[in-house]
């Protein structure tokens, strides 16, 4: 059971004379449990990688498949609710007077007998008691809450796939936690792909990195793999910061060192490039 | 960038003497391209509307597919009128019978009269909008209105409203079409169904994207209030929309060709 | 001025100011008791988890809201006198959290005049100023430009252009980084130093995120609409308590630069990029 991105690609306006290659040979392998973070500065085509793997557009070569079945514009009603998307700022498609009812609208509209049931166990999943805030109105939520909600109305229609685009954007740190949990609950039944242009929420949870630049993947591998190849990853692709110190700290010093994502670590690393304790 | 991408009568910034028209000339000049199609008597008087409007395409140096885009969408219209006006219930002669119904000489042609006089009209606005930026416009616009300020018309309050709607159409079009997809992602069917069962689902969509823009508004209002903004009183325009000489001569003289050309042909 | 209503450079200068909101009939306390003064050529990074009362203290800051209890004064002047409202956001330019709502303009030049279209400038003088301005920002060449062609951070980087072409004496951005990108987010603090350290704005940023405190002369906690810190970043960084009962996060790379200075290496504590450590132990 996998959703499988196979030397996928991605043109706008393809065959014509305009035509304007967004993504080209990507390949992206998802398990349930399993969390890919797909990184890449702004234009990279990662926004379109999502697109591709829920089925919104076709890929132009390459193929995309769900558990075995091809994944098309036109399969993709037949395999409705396979692969949730939640978009960037989700909390623009709020319509219903109260959360509950907002949430409930995908498994309503798939035709499940009861989606409310489906909805509780959906705000339960992101940490939202349904008893505190099913009933309140989602234009007053916090920005955490909104963004749990927005997730909550995905997972309500128990997807095998949940694709996020930027998460955590626009959230203060206690939101940013609320979310990096939620995504962790809805970890223990889905397969997770996450897209953002900051690695630093959840880097370390991840198990497989995919770095886009320009269409194309500059890297694909486990996040240590991923600190190691630091200096050969492209211009416009960045480490987070402690790995990056460390990795500076190596190139001053001409030692090696293995990145690390610990600060402790990295202290300690670079304390002793720099002759010990003072 | 090709033709296909100008949306019909959007901007096109290119260097002409159409573009460098005042454009209170440009509409000045448009009413009276109006004037004329409605005072000629034939096909020759619209012949010769056509020979200008060809020629104005020409000198404004827009692609002429972008010009002729906005035929496509009346052409259902155009359609209508020259069926309107063909179709005949048992006519005593007809070029062509379908059944009671059938095509009348004259009639197609006095519907082909009325079909060449919409796309003429068609093609002439695109040519405004396709020379003329939306600030522009909207400018012309409020100088025209302005001596109406004394009858209570908010000239400048509606120039400043239109300027913002104009603004913020791209980005609307774009927040309602990721608005759409995920609805629609949620099971939400937008396009099956009989008709009260779209409208039905059309709702959610409406209801998130009008809450959207209240807020977008509301935003907007508090970032225009503390740049100063207070109404039309005491402001003033970094651009000065003045009719020159030649923007005059060229109303004036285009004005009173195209009147005579209505009155005579 | 003249009229002697006014102290020019005195500063934006809160005194006892408390703000509650009036909602079904019940009252929202937002900010409580704050006191501080922003001067012109500094930097006063305000940081606060949502909720805690940022965004309300940027809004009092030119009269969006007025104060309930106590005084806020914007080089001497009354941002709650009707009189003197125009004057005060004349004065007191803002920015807000979101790019796309608080640009008015067709394109971009038409953006940046507004401001000074609304003030009343003749038109020559508005020419220079939005020149002026845009070449301020970094955005030359653009004045054509449709909002809708830029990306989040150019949109930004206009909206302070659209600010600075009031000529304010004070910039108060609202969580301007919010919706960036971090290369966005980085232009925009750039900025902000910029025009705090090098044309003596002062600039008054809020945000959530302690990583922005790099550049800031003094940094200002709130926590629950009150004021739990002032100081300088050095100072706040170093206490992890005061960051973590305010609901804020260190940064990893802060908590790099805090283990450093513990082994006893000498890493300032505003030290927020992995250059400025490794610039510290390898100077």
């Amino acid at each position: 059971m996998a959703l499988i991105v196979a030397e996928a690609g991605f043109a706008y306006n393809a065959g014509r004379g305009f035509e304007n290659l967004a993504l080209s040979g990507i390949d992206m392998v998802v398990e349930p449990g399993g969390l890919t973070l797909v990184l890449g500065p702004t234009g990279s085509g990662k926004s379109t990688l999502l697109r591709l793997a829920s089925g919104l557009v076709d890929a132009t070569e390459g193929s995309v498949t769900v558990d075995g079945e091809a994944m098309s514009t036109s399969a993709r009603k037949r395999l409705r609710g396979r692969v949730g998307l939640v978009f960037q700022n989700p909390e623009s498609q709020f319509f219903a007077p109260t959360v509950l009812e907002d949430v409930a609208f995908g498994p309503r509209n798939f035709g499940r007998p009861r989606p409310e049931d489906d909805g509780r166990e959906a705000m339960r999943q992101v940490g939202l008691d349904p008893d505190e805030f099913g009933g309140r109105t989602p234009f007053e939520l916090s920005g955490g809450e909104a963004r749990r909600a927005a997730v909550a109305g995905v997972l309500a229609m128990s997807p095998d796939y949940l694709l996020l685009d930027e998460p955590t954007a626009g959230l203060d740190a206690r939101g940013r936690a609320a979310v990096r949990a939620a995504i962790a609950a809805a970890r223990e039944r889905a397969g997770v792909v996450i897209v953002t242009h900051d690695a630093g929420d959840f880097l370390a949870s991840a198990d497989r990195v995919l770095v886009l630049f320009c269409g194309t993947s500059a890297f694909s591998g486990t996040p240590e793999e991923m600190l190691s190849a630091g200096a050969s990853l492209p211009a416009g692709v960045r480490l987070p910061d402690v790995p990056r110190a460390m990795l500076m700290a190596a190139d001053r010093t001409g030692t090696a060192v293995a990145p690390s994502l610990d600060p402790l670590v990295a202290a300690r690393a670079l304390a002793a490039m720099a002759g010990g304790r003072r | 960038m090709s033709p296909a991408r100008i949306a019909i009568g959007q901007y096109v910034p290119v260097e002409s003497p159409v573009h460098r028209l005042n454009a209170m000339a440009k509409m000045g000049l448009l009413t009276a391209f109006t004037a004329a199609l409605f005072l000629v008597h034939g096909f020759v008087g619209l012949a010769a509307a056509g020979v200008v409007l060809v020629g104005a395409v020409a000198l404004s140096r827009v692609p002429a597919a972008a010009a002729a885009r906005g035929i496509a969408a009346v052409s259902t219209i155009v359609a209508f009128t020259l069926l309107a006006n063909g179709l005949r219930w048992r006519p005593v002669t007809a070029l062509l019978r379908i059944g009671p119904l059938a095509l009348d000489a004259e009639g197609l042609r006095t519907g082909a009269f009325f079909a060449l006089r919409i796309l003429l009209l068609v093609v002439a606005t695109t040519l405004l909008t396709l020379t003329t930026s939306p600030v522009e416009i909207t400018e012309a616009l409020e100088r025209l209105l302005r001596p109406l300020r004394p009858l209570g018309v908010p000239a400048s309050e509606l120039a400043m409203t239109l300027t913002i709607a104009l603004r913020f159409v791209p980005t609307t079009a774009e927040e309602t079409e990721r608005i759409v997809t995920a609805q629609s992602m949620r099971g939400a069917r937008l396009d099956s169904g009989g008709p009260v069962a779209r409208v039905k689902a059309w709702v959610p969509v409406l209801i998130a994207v009008f809450f959207n823009l209240f807020r977008r508004a509301d935003d907007l209002a508090v970032a225009m209030e503390s740049r100063c903004y207070h109404g039309g009183e005491g402001r003033t325009s970094m651009r000065v929309s003045r009719m020159r000489p030649a923007d005059w001569a060229a109303l004036l003289s285009g004005a009173a060709m195209l009147i005579a050309m209505g009155v005579l042909l | 001025m003249a009229d002697g209503t006014t102290t020019a450079g005195s500063g934006i200068a809160f005194e006892g100011v408390s703000f509650a909101y009036a909602m079904d009939g019940s009252r929202r306390s937002a900010l409580r008791d704050v006191t501080l003064t922003l001067s012109p050529g500094e930097l006063l990074v305000v940081v606060g988890a949502n909720g805690s009362g940022k965004s309300t203290l940027a809004r009092l800051c030119n009269g969006l809201l007025i104060a309930t209890v106590g005084s806020v004064r914007v080089d001497g002047l009354d941002p709650a006198d009707p009189d003197r409202t125009w004057d005060v956001r004349s004065r007191v330019a803002m920015v807000f959290q979101d790019p796309d709502n608080q640009i008015v303009g067709t394109v971009v030049e038409d953006d940046v005049a507004f401001g000074p279209e609304n003030l009343g400038v003749e038109p020559k003088e508005i020419r220079r100023r939005v020149d002026a301005a845009l070449a301020a920002v970094g955005l030359v060449g653009f004045d054509r430009r449709e909002p809708h062609m830029l990306s989040e951070g150019q949109k930004q980087r206009l909206a302070v252009a659209s600010a600075l072409a009031m000529e304010p004496a004070y910039l108060v951005m609202d969580e301007p980084c919010a919706m960036l990108d971090p290369e966005g987010r980085a232009d925009v603090l750039a900025l902000a130093d910029v025009l705090a350290h090098e044309r003596m704005h002062g600039v008054l940023l809020v945000t959530h995120d302690l990583a922005d405190v790099a550049a800031a002369d003094r940094v200002a906690v709130l926590a629950g609409g009150e004021l739990t810190f002032l100081g300088t970043p050095d100072v706040l960084l170093g206490d992890e308590a005061a960051v973590t009962s305010a609901g804020l996060e260190m940064p990893p790379v802060g908590l790099l630069a805090a283990s450093l200075r513990g082994m006893g290496f000498d890493v300032p504590a505003r030290a927020l990029t992995p250059e400025s450590i490794v610039g510290a132990l390898w100077p």
